[in-house]
């Protein structure tokens, strides 16, 4: 795989604005399909533009006492996490980069969410998105082992931590026909890393919102866009790391990438609406006692395929 | 500007709304939350979020104060609208969403007493201080003693004395203080105590309610926060200044005075009840696509719709909720209200019932959802309710203890999780006695 000229920086976050788009107005319309609302369901397509709009003319708001510098600190790092671990997702036989420890970065990256959630709920000073804060510390705890795990069994199965190297290990089968719980646990991991629903509890409604309950105007859409875009990106690596990339017949591999991330994507916005908010306190243990064993024994079973053959 | 004209007319066909409910305006929120699915406009979660602050029933004197620093925190462009009957709301709204595309309004002064001018007129972009750090609050001083007043997101509580919020209401949760030092917002610092796993955490008097999204009504907790996890927890209702009516036990309270009044009647509007209860109590655990389906259907169920139209949709509706263990998963062993408290205190009803299995806040809901199914028969009832049927099926026609709920909450919520408590609070639902419940003792007494 090839890394790119300089112009596809200027591509990705232009692709990725789209997909997001995509992505939301999808979940727009079956907001609106759910809420029987009348004759709306075409016009919830421009929900999110509508939204976004909305924010941008809106109020920005200071609350006492606030820690203003790591407030915004932690909004802008949500995106900005989720631009950084694009840098490595490829289009196609294209990459921003394509670094020797791909893998590595892009975790890395999206780890950085971590600290932006917990700097967004404790910015404000406020006891409600403070308890947002500590929830999602609590959320990773849960989930990253597993994530972990399945990200470590697709780059031993390649041998290589070099994303373009993983998806030519894939040329003959894609890596989700034979770890299929690798691939499983990454996408759920991905929707918790993401905050999104089911994994929505930082920023809960029964917390008037946690962590992103004291943001309006710019704020607000900065990181709830860029919650979105996080779950684009950490969706869309599922692509070249578990069904080989741009990979398959006829259509030209940004093409396969495309459609392949689209429909990930859907099925995972889709399903995302079918299951209550998942509280940590309850999902920890789950992750702890069954999901971690599962993605432990799944590396075990690569790894031994792999020095089998 | 041109632009930011087009873009606030853009913005405002979807304005975020939250809605109040006042003791008193229960037939008016239904209407709105009615009209907001049709409209596909989204509930607002937080005054940060909001775009329309929506009051429904009578506002009496007690709110005004914390109104009006509830409205200091919404963001402009901003629309204040009260609902004050059903049929007025689509028109209300529409006419909130046209002065929300014109900009709003800079400044309402129907949401409080008026008396606080220090609101920035906010150009959109400005960030200013509305000198309320809401949301927070800790305070030196343990223990749920009166004068207390943090601020809870979404409600403080003044009850206590505390009117002058300028310097009164605790806020800052410090974490690397000792006692009496104060944070640069000239904000008080949090007291520690000693927390279940035996270590010494800072305490935060958090009050949850009274203006708060999907809460009954009326109720304040106030809660002693370490982390997440509620220590001690003390109820208080706030009580509307002139009598009001019980939405939900209309059709029996008519019945009682004399007047004629259908089972069919009664029988809808209970099982709207247990309805509302349950959308609620999924919008508190963050499920919204069912919790829709609970109010589409509960407001069939009150505009008269056919039991053999209403059937399907409600079985469809209690299969995915059964079959969804994730959701047994979370509310399993939760908020355990064993059959004899439950008696003592005054319940009747479905909570009654879930407490005989198991008790828990999954017995609860699947007990609303086995009562819906129960009563659905009865809807199409052209019988007449006869008065004594009426005062016997009165839950609370025991009237000792006119108000179940508070009197159970504090043990049910201390030691959860806020998260917890919320859903425990929720699925205690319908059974929440509004200052109602005297007029249920008046009748069945009379």
């Amino acid at each position: 795989m090839a890394e790119a000229p300089l112009w596809s920086v200027l591509v990705l976050p232009a692709v990725l604005a789209v997909v997001t788009a995509g992505a939301s107005a999808f979940d727009a319309v079956l907001e609106a399909r759910a809420a029987g609302a009348a004759g709306s369901r075409a016009r919830a397509v421009a929900w999110p533009l509508r939204e976004a709009a909305r924010l941008l003319v809106g109020q920005r708001r200071v609350t006492t006492a606030a820690d203003g510098l790591l407030w915004r600190v932690g909004v802008l790092t949500v995106p900005l996490a989720a631009l950084l671990a694009a840098l490595v997702l490829p289009l196609g036989g294209v990459a921003v980069a394509d670094p020797g420890v791909g893998v590595v970065w892009f975790n890395a990256m999206e780890i950085l969410s971590w600290a932006a959630v917990w700097l967004a709920g404790w910015g404000p000073n406020s006891a409600l998105s403070l308890v947002g804060g500590y929830r999602f510390v609590a959320q990773g705890l849960a989930y990253e082992l597993p994530h972990m795990f399945a990200l470590i069994t697709a780059a031993t199965a390649a041998g290589t931590l070099r994303v373009g190297g993983i998806v030519e290990a894939q040329s003959h089968l894609w890596f989700a026909a034979w770890m299929p719980v690798a691939f499983l646990v990454y996408l759920l991991s991905a929707v918790a890393m993401a905050f999104r629903r089911p994994f929505d509890a930082p920023l809960g409604r029964d917390l008037a919102g946690g962590a992103a309950g004291e943001l309006s105007g710019v704020d607000r859409l900065v990181l709830l866009g860029g919650r979105w875009l996080l779950l684009v990106v950490a969706v869309a690596m599922s692509v070249p790391l578990f069904l080989g990339g741009g990979q398959g017949p006829l259509l030209p591999s940004w093409l396969w990438t495309l459609v392949k991330t689209a429909v990930v994507l859907a099925a995972v916005v889709w399903l995302s609406r079918r299951f209550p908010t998942v509280r940590m306190e309850r999902f920890a243990e789950f992750a702890w006692v069954v999901l971690l064993p599962l993605t432990v024994l799944q590396a075990l079973v690569v790894s031994v395929v792999v020095l089998a053959w | 500007m041109e632009l930011t004209r087009a873009l606030l007319r853009f913005a405002a066909g979807r304005p975020h709304v939250l809605l109040l409910e006042f003791p008193g305006g229960t037939a008016a929120r239904l209407a709105v939350e009615a009209e907001l699915r049709r409209r596909g406009w989204p509930a607002a979660a937080s005054p940060a979020e909001t775009d329309v602050l929506v009051l429904t029933g009578p506002v009496g004197a007690w709110p005004e104060p914390l109104l009006d620093r509830l409205w200091r925190q919404v963001p402009e462009p901003r629309v204040l609208v009260r609902a004050e009957s059903s049929a007025a709301v689509p028109r209300v709204l529409e006419r909130a969403r046209r002065r929300l595309a014109t900009g709003g309004e800079a400044r309402e002064s129907s949401a409080g007493a008026g008396g606080h001018g220090a609101t920035a007129e906010g150009q959109p972009g400005s960030g200013r201080d509305d000198g309320s750090g809401h949301g927070d609050g800790s305070r030196a001083g343990s223990g749920p003693a009166g004068d207390e007043d943090a601020r809870g997101h979404g409600g403080a509580d003044e009850q206590g004395g505390g009117q002058d919020h300028g310097h009164h209401h605790g806020g800052g949760h410090g974490h690397h203080h000792g006692g009496g030092a104060e944070l640069p917002g000239g904000l008080a610092m949090a007291d520690r105590g000693p927390d279940r796993d035996g270590l010494r955490l800072d305490q935060l008097h958090v009050p949850l309610g009274p203006l708060l999204p999907d809460w009954p009504p009326g109720l304040v907790v106030h809660t002693t926060l370490q982390g997440d996890v509620v220590q001690r927890a003390r109820v208080e209702v706030l009580r509307a200044d002139g009598g009001h009516e019980d939405f939900w036990s209309e059709p029996r309270r008519r019945a009682a005075a004399g007047q004629e009044v259908s089972r069919g009647a009664q029988a809808r509007r209970r099982v709207a009840a247990y309805l509302d209860g349950l959308a609620g109590f999924l919008r508190v655990a963050g499920w919204s696509d069912p919790a829709f389906g609970a109010g589409a259907l509960r407001d069939e169920v009150l505009a008269g719709a056919r039991v053999d139209r209403v059937r399907p949709r409600l079985r469809r509706l209690a299969r995915r909720l059964r079959r969804a263990w994730t959701l047994r998963r979370l509310t399993d062993g939760i908020g355990v209200l064993p059959p004899d408290r439950a008696e003592d205190a005054g319940f009747g009803g479905p909570v009654l019932h879930a407490s005989r299995r198991g008790g828990d806040v999954t017995a609860r809901w699947r007990a609303w959802l086995s009562a819906v199914e129960r009563a659905l028969p009865d809807l199409e009832d052209t019988g007449a309710l006869s008065v004594e049927e009426a005062l016997s099926r009165s839950p609370r026609s025991g009237a000792a203890h006119p108000a179940p709920v508070p009197a159970v909450l504090p043990e049910l919520l201390e030691g959860c999780e806020l998260a917890t408590a919320r859903l425990i609070v929720a699925s205690l639902g319908p059974e929440h006695a509004t200052p109602d419940s005297r007029s249920i003792t008046e009748a069945s007494g009379g």
